[in-house]
């Protein structure tokens, strides 16, 4: 890999790539009040899945994941995978874009064409793949330290408001037991904590190759202790029930802060920073499947393929679902069959097959 | 060149799509609405009144004297109101008046009529909190008689008469006299099963004058999203006594010996805890409260003697605890609506046994045992210590 970057920037994607989008939503309404426990005990199998991700990239340490599936099932299989791989990240790259349009189109301009946001979008993120990963990463870790210094400010506000935060609606804790928590919110693992496969292809491109491991988890457990503030902050601010049943909470919460009489209207404001944080996420899965299928087909340079890819997720991303809801819908559905094996199965999978066959080759050495 | 045509495209891109169609709110375009009344006519339809902001109106047209008689001063708001099927057909009839789209974005209040809250608020609430143009915390007012009254007062101190309101509600909120509630409060009191949603209340009064004037307080309270009852100024203070927000006022009793005293409050706050006592529920309210002396008649001299401090602190306690008790009279025994929310603190605090009681709370919360303790605090007597007679 002729691409370097640093494990602080592998860091700040793995933190703002699920962040970006997770931020927004209330996820697991149905686990009620104690959301934030559940998201707070998923950081385990969180951890354990970037050390999954972490040691199979230890066994082929110049491969993504793209190039080590073929070595690892063998060349029909592997490819098959690979191939999926990339038609998944693509995909992903899809969503988030119609995510953000959406917004948008809900919170700000609804008379607006969808066509005109998803070009502009969609310029600046081809512009941005265009030029390769070291400047993605350099941007990332930009917005990363942005991002935290508005997340500080946010409660900040709050707290300055009189009665904005209410933490008893937190109450009462664990009430129907905290298995039932663990069960209402396995989709977490999938959802904010299974989309960083996508950096599995950035592994070969550290070029500090030790603290890859330490970054990864780090990164992780402070997803999710940013993602935990952040539910913890919708359900005392808005109340259980307004939160479950608004579409972006995260908005709600923004129209409600101000400072004073004269700075009331932060909502408008800081849907510049959803869309930038939709930005580094887009641009950072197109830029997986690009290096992917650079990879497949032995292209030298990753750059050309940025505006194809651009244009194919753009349509692509009008093409997923007619309305809103069916969007949401279509996202509830395929956790259950393409991210759990895509980024939880097949690399669990992998892996045993690798020692299995690292234990084979020892005992016929034998 | 290649860079000129980038910088050319990026400034064509930032110019048109900075006021694309549907989007164009230049600020004598808009029509920004800072006060919203919605009424129901007997067969069903919806009226909207809206008090738009007039722009041009910036010369001096507030004061200009009374004239015999009439009151008209210029003001810098226009009233237009409008018929329609739904929230939102009221809207589109608006149009056919008044040239410009309706902004909510700077609305405070929104004033619902009284016919229209006994038959429901539901479509009301949901059009302001689906829009995306209204914030969540715009306060919610019920008024005994039509909303369109209301929006359609005019004041002497304010060109935008909004405004005067906004004054009132401030300081209000400190008083107690009335409880602002915004959407968003009131839809999670909603959403909750037993827990009954409340709104402040506004009306018109009319002096001898003929100056009609704003008057703020008072409760009304809700069973779903009907309304059912009101409740006073001196109840609903009862009522604010028990959530912790008077901090202005003053408690009139009587003194120690013939005369009258009144005390000044200073601060004041309330706990309220849910425990089981002898196998049912009971609601501990506790109140503290700071004071010092308003006002006083009769002989009393509590610089020289300061155990009269101590006795008029008991006269407090007790004038604190009828307010409040006169609150839960009319919240238990005359409506039956748990406006405080006390089902819902059992629930945090006792979420077992609450899966029990939730579905009988109707019944269990009329006769439900409730405590009050007051602590007050009187602390100084002003600037003089005898009553001078």
């Amino acid at each position: 890999m002729k691409t370097k970057i640093s494990a602080f920037q592998l860091f700040s994607a793995i933190v703002m790539l699920p962040y970006a989008t997770a931020a927004l939503f209330f996820i697991t309404p149905e686990a009620k009040q104690d959301a934030w426990i559940s998201m707070l005990i998923y950081v385990l199998p969180g951890i354990i899945l970037q050390l999954i991700y972490v040691e199979l990239w230890k066994k082929y340490p110049k491969d993504t994941i793209v190039t080590y599936m073929p070595k690892i099932f063998g060349k029909i299989i592997g490819y098959t995978l690979s191939v999926l791989y990339i038609i998944y990240f693509t995909y992903i790259a899809a969503r988030v874009t119609r995510d953000m349009v959406e917004i948008i189109l809900i919170a700000v301009m609804p008379r607006m064409s969808i066509y005109i946001i998803g070009i502009v979008f969609m310029s600046t993120v081809i512009y941005g793949t265009y030029t390769g990963v070291e400047n993605l990463s350099r941007v990332c870790c930009v917005f990363l330290i942005l991002f935290v210094f508005i997340f500080v400010m946010k409660w900040i506000i709050l707290f300055s408001i009189p009665d904005a935060i209410k933490f008893y609606n937190l109450k009462p804790v664990l009430e129907k037991g905290i298995f039932s928590v663990i069960k209402e919110g396995w989709p977490l693992i999938t959802f904010p904590f299974g989309e960083s496969i996508v950096l599995t292809m950035l592994y070969p491109s550290v070029t500090q190759s030790s603290r890859v491991r330490k970054s990864a988890v780090l990164a992780t457990i402070f997803l999710g202790v940013l993602l935990t503030c952040n539910t913890i902050m919708f359900i005392s601010v808005l109340g259980l029930n307004f939160a479950s049943t608004s579409l972006f909470p995260l908005l709600q919460t923004y129209r409600i802060m101000k400072i004073g009489e004269v700075f009331s209207r932060f909502g408008v404001f800081f849907i510049l920073f959803i869309i930038m944080g939709g930005f580094i996420k887009v641009s950072f899965f197109i830029y997986g499947s690009m290096l992917g299928i650079s990879q497949l087909i032995k292209l030298n340079d990753t750059k050309y393929l940025a505006l194809p890819l651009g244009i194919v997720v753009f349509i692509t991303s009008l093409l997923i679902a007619p309305n809103y809801p069916n969007h949401i819908y279509m996202g509830q559905v395929l956790i259950k069959y393409t991210h759990l094996p895509l980024a939880i199965i097949i690399p669990v999978i992998a892996l045993i097959v690798c020692y299995l066959k690292a234990y084979i080759t020892f005992k016929k050495r034998e | 060149m290649k860079k000129f045509i980038l910088i050319f495209i990026l400034v064509m891109i930032s110019i048109f799509t900075t006021s694309c169609k549907g989007t164009k709110e230049e600020l004598d375009k808009l029509g920004v609405a800072v006060a919203i009344g919605y009424d129901i006519t007997s067969e069903g339809k919806y009226i909207l009144t809206a008090q738009i902001l007039n722009p041009q109106k910036d010369s001096s047209g507030g004061m200009m004297g009374k004239k015999a008689g009439s009151q008209k001063t210029a003001t810098g708001v226009v009233v237009y109101d409008a018929i329609g099927d739904s929230i939102s057909a009221c809207k589109g009839q608006l149009t056919t008046k008044l040239g410009e789209e309706l902004n909510y974005g700077h609305i405070n209040f929104i004033v619902v009529g009284r016919k229209l809250a006994e038959s429901g608020i539901d479509m009301v609430l949901d059009a302001a909190l689906r829009g995306y143009k209204m914030r969540p915390d715009v306060l919610l007012f019920v008024t005994k008689g039509n909303a369109f009254d209301i929006i359609r007062a005019t004041s002497v101190h304010e060109k935008v008469p909004a405004n005067e309101v906004d004054s009132i509600l401030r300081l209000q909120s400190s008083f107690g006299f009335t409880k602002n509630v915004s959407i968003l409060d009131f839809a999670n009191s909603l959403s909750s099963k037993t827990e009954s949603p409340v709104t402040g209340v506004i009306n018109l009064s009319k002096n001898n004058n003929s100056d009609e004037t704003y008057e703020v307080g008072g409760t009304a309270i809700f069973k779903k999203d009907k309304l059912i009852g009101f409740m006073d100024m001196n109840e609903t203070r009862g009522m604010q006594w028990i959530n912790g927000k008077v901090q202005l006022g003053y408690i009139t009793t009587s003194s120690l010996d013939e005369g009258k005293v009144t005390f000044e409050i200073i601060r004041s706050s309330s706990k309220i805890k849910p425990s089981i006592k002898n196998n049912s529920f009971t609601i501990m309210i506790n109140v503290k409260e700071e004071s010092i002396i308003g006002e006083m008649t009769g002989k009393l001299d509590p610089m020289k003697a300061p155990e009269i401090m101590d006795k008029l602190e008991i006269r407090q306690n007790d004038a604190i605890t009828n307010e409040i008790k006169l609150a839960i009279n009319v919240v238990q025994k005359k409506l039956g609506a748990d406006i405080f929310g006390f089902g819902e603190m059992i629930h945090k605090d006792y979420p077992k046994e609450w899966t029990y009681i939730e579905g009988q709370w109707k019944d269990i919360f009329p006769n439900l045992n409730i405590e009050i303790k007051v602590n007050s605090r009187l602390k100084r007597p002003g600037y003089i210590s005898k009553p001078m007679d």
